[in-house]
């Protein structure tokens, strides 16, 4: 066995006992390379000094002070149609849905508004009467009268 | 605690208040090791659950929520601490000196007859050890060792899989027993 597997045994056999054909691997090695057996014994001493240091524990009564002061607000809707449309929908569809619709509602609004296109054929004299004569050729090439 | 939450986003204010009893150890320990205070601490807790009573509604899986509350925690930490701009771990310096417990509490589980043999001058010499990790590796194995959290409950309170918590682990305590290694063999001297 290479020493990094062996230092991954070694871990984890800190929080607890490995399964025997491991272990027996893993006494293996160390009896075999020094360097891993003097590193196995700076871990084990070094997890100990670590355990030994002081934990993080929450005081007594912070748990009380962040109840009341999170009870003190009201909770944002947890119910209704919201909740519904949440279980129903991503939130990304939602937001599209939420951009498009109105957009798109206004667009057909405005579109009925302008009322029906008028679809009938130009007629070239009449618009090459609203052009200088050099302009109505660029434009309309032959047609112009 | 899933039910607790689950009753709790639907408006249950008794269940928050068992889900909030049953969860903040682990979001105190997050916020107290991001910051580095007590007292920045405990206001994120606070900070925390008062996000979370508000939003618990917008928690789509509540078996996930641990994972969730964790998540307000970080944001709400490290808010604060872009606010106050100050390096992002907790001053290693006062563990060497503090042996007491952030809360106050006396250290009163986890007496042993290694530990009882660690002296003053080795646990700087680990503190020390510890300083030269990488951060990623050190908030794990600080979570682990120190503070005793599970596996999952690392993985929920950092966001990541469980897998990788493991194998952040193992670096850290190799790469601490190395660096251990080498400033023993310099100063010529056994290990503490």
């Amino acid at each position: 066995m290479r020493c990094a597997p062996a230092l991954e045994m070694m871990s984890r056999s800190l929080d607890g006992p490995l399964p025997d054909a491991e272990q027996a691997r893993l006494d293996g090695h160390l009896r075999d390379c020094p360097g891993c057996a003097e590193t196995w014994r700076c871990m084990r001493e070094g997890w100990a000094a670590v355990r030994a240091l002081p934990p993080a524990v929450p005081p007594p009564g912070l748990a009380a002070r962040a109840r009341a002061a999170a009870l003190q607000q009201a909770p944002v809707a947890r119910e209704g149609p919201e909740g519904f449309l949440a279980g129903l929908f991503p939130v990304a569809w939602r937001f599209a849905v939420a951009s498009w619709v109105p957009a798109l509602a206004l667009g057909l609004v405005a579109a009925l508004a302008a009322g029906p296109v008028d679809s009938s054929p130009v007629d070239v004299a009449v618009v090459a009467s609203v052009l200088r004569p050099d302009v109505g050729r660029m434009v309309l090439g032959g047609a112009v009268p | 605690v899933v039910d607790l939450c689950r009753r709790a986003a639907a408006g249950d204010r008794q269940a928050f208040g068992a889900w909030l009893e049953r969860t903040h150890g682990v979001v105190f320990a997050l916020a107290f090791r991001i910051l580095g205070s007590q007292a920045d601490a405990e206001d994120v807790v606070q900070d925390t659950y008062t996000l979370a009573w508000r939003n618990l509604g917008s928690l789509r899986d509540p078996t996930a929520h641990l994972g969730w509350v964790c998540s307000v925690a970080r944001h709400v930490a490290i808010d604060r601490l872009r606010s106050r701009s100050r390096h992002p771990t907790q001053s290693l310096d006062a563990m060497t000196t503090d042996t007491s417990a952030p809360g106050g509490q006396p250290v009163d589980d986890r007496p042993s007859a290694e530990e009882v043999a660690i002296t003053a001058q080795g646990r700087a010499r680990v503190v020390e050890a510890m300083g030269r990790l990488k951060e990623k590796h050190r908030l794990v194995l600080v979570l682990r060792d120190v503070d005793g959290l599970a596996y999952q409950e690392i993985a929920d309170a950092l966001g990541l899989p469980v897998g990788t918590v493991e194998s952040r682990l193992h670096r850290a305590r190799a790469a601490l027993a190395l660096k251990l290694k080498t400033m023993f063999k310099h100063q010529g001297e056994a290990p503490p």
